[in-house]
């Protein structure tokens, strides 16, 4: 059964409900826009991360990389990024992707942006 | 696959560049001035520059300039910046005022009527002497019009009218809910880039570079968004070019640099319009940018064959910058991040051109298809 209450504070504490674990299987990414943010998440492992979608160098949607364990790869320079933590692995990007707290509830994914 | 603009029209194709030394060579910028920039209608500035009687300010042409001045009834005149005594450059400034309207000579004091163009003065020549008369050595007098707003010289006496050159009032009417002729400068700013002339232009034709080097406007309009083109219902001429629209993404209010709306959108503009910012190319040298609550122009002056100054004015309604509060650096930073941009690729370019290897020119492709519509005007226009 669903626990309504604790849906009530993930809203308030800035939690959107963004879709089903199911849609994410592990070693799998997805972009979904939540407000103007465009957000990937990752499983690894079973868990889930969720990063900024949009490569911090040039315009790129990281979606359309590779995603190799924990090792993100961008499409077009082939910057590579931790999706765990944003972390810049290799170039040419400097700055880390932001990261935004994902969570899961009752078979659903929420993320705080 | 996602494409830029959503693709290119069928006839879009893989062609040659320019050969690099169109790009460097004098004798192809000597053309190009001939048979291009003293032929067409040029942006030189907007009407509220130039407010009074006796306001001028002043436009360079490589070694050209010509100063654009306001006569007393109201109308825009332009002439040669040179004195008919011994050629000097009259007036110094970018912008200024002529007390009464009239042009002095720096040098020896000719004085000229800046409504008529006429020398109405020549101190210490003797007024009765046969062999000289002031009304045989008026200013060399250039074409100046106006349109909603802006200021447009031609140097070419033969020219067709602006009207015919740009099909006034039909090409522009999609642009009439902008109110453009209303809206007042809030900045404007001059940028020397090493490039090219045609470099900055042809960059201006394709989005194809935008996801690499404008990291700012493509989050705020993604470049793989497809574009809305204008109904070929719209005229175009030579010179207009429709390039249709760019939309916001969603989560974005405003065409800026962080998305968030500092101030009310044009009043006449549809729900529609408001999510969209809508560009007008005018060849050889300028474009619009119109998006829902300001615009910004952009226009390019040839100082050399590799040496370019472009003009850059943000417009705001006026009661925006009227007001206490008024904000408007998002919409500043925001195309003058993405200017600096264009210049800096421009200028690589430009170095790279210039190599032995890019003497038989590159490739376009059918993302390029624009800027191979640009090659063909400058072809069309320094071939004859």
């Amino acid at each position: 059964m669903i626990d309504k209450t604790n849906y009530t504070e993930l809203t308030n504490n800035g939690y959107h409900f963004v879709g089903y674990s199911t849609s994410i299987p592990d070693g799998e990414m997805q972009e979904l826009t939540v407000g103007k943010e465009v957000v990937l998440i990752a499983r690894i492992d079973g868990n889930l991360y969720a990063v900024d979608g949009i490569c911090s160098h040039a315009y790129a949607e990281l979606v359309d990389g590779e995603l190799d364990e924990h090792c993100l790869y961008c499409p077009l320079h082939f910057a590579c990024f931790d999706v765990r933590n944003g972390e810049v692995l290799e170039g040419p990007a400097t700055e880390p992707l932001p990261v935004f707290d994902v969570t899961e509830e009752n078979g659903e994914i929420w993320v705080k942006v | 696959m996602k494409t830029i603009e959503g693709g290119w029209p069928a006839e879009a194709k893989f062609e040659s560049t320019f050969p690099g030394k169109e790009y460097y060579d004098k004798q192809v910028f000597q053309r190009e001035l001939e048979k291009i920039w003293f032929k067409t209608w040029l942006c030189a500035g907007r009407e509220e520059e130039i407010p009074n009687h006796g306001d001028y300010l002043t436009v360079q042409i490589a070694h050209e300039n010509f100063v654009v001045m306001r006569e007393k009834n109201g109308n825009v005149n332009a002439f040669y910046n040179v004195c008919r005594h011994r050629g000097s450059r009259l007036c110094k400034s970018e912008t200024g005022h002529f007390s009464r309207g009239q042009i002095i000579c720096p040098y020896h004091s000719w004085m000229y009527s800046g409504d008529t163009g006429e020398l109405v003065k020549a101190p210490n020549v003797p007024e009765d002497d046969e062999e000289f008369s002031l009304s045989d050595h008026p200013l060399v007098q250039v074409r100046a019009e106006t349109w909603d707003g802006f200021i447009w010289i031609n140097v070419d006496p033969n020219a067709p009218s602006l009207k015919e050159s740009f099909r006034l009032p039909e090409s522009w009417s999609i642009y009439k809910k902008y109110q453009l002729e209303n809206l007042k400068i809030g900045k404007k700013k001059s940028y020397l880039v090493h490039a090219n002339w045609k470099l900055i232009m042809e960059n201006a034709e394709e989005c194809y570079h935008c996801p690499n080097i404008h990291p700012e406007l493509s989050r705020t309009t993604p470049p793989n968004q497809p574009r809305n083109w204008v109904s070929e219902d719209v005229p175009e001429t030579k010179v207009i070019k429709h390039v249709g629209a760019m939309e916001l993404k969603a989560g974005f209010d405003r065409v800026n640099i962080d998305g968030k709306a500092y101030r009310p959108t044009f009043t006449e503009l549809t729900e529609e319009d408001k999510r969209k910012i809508a560009y007008l190319h005018i060849f050889p040298h300028s474009y619009i940018c119109m998006a829902s609550d300001y615009v910004f122009i952009a226009a390019m002056w040839p100082i050399s064959p590799e040496k370019t100054m472009v003009k850059g004015y943000w417009l705001f309604d006026p009661e925006v910058l009227a007001s206490e509060d008024a904000y408007i650096q998002d919409a500043v930073d925001f195309w003058d991040i993405t200017s600096k941009e264009d210049w800096e690729a421009s200028e690589l370019v430009q170095q790279g051109n210039q190599s032995q290897v890019y003497k038989s020119g590159g490739v376009l492709t059918p993302l390029d298809w624009r800027v191979a519509n640009f090659k063909k005007y400058v072809e069309g226009e320094t071939k004859s």
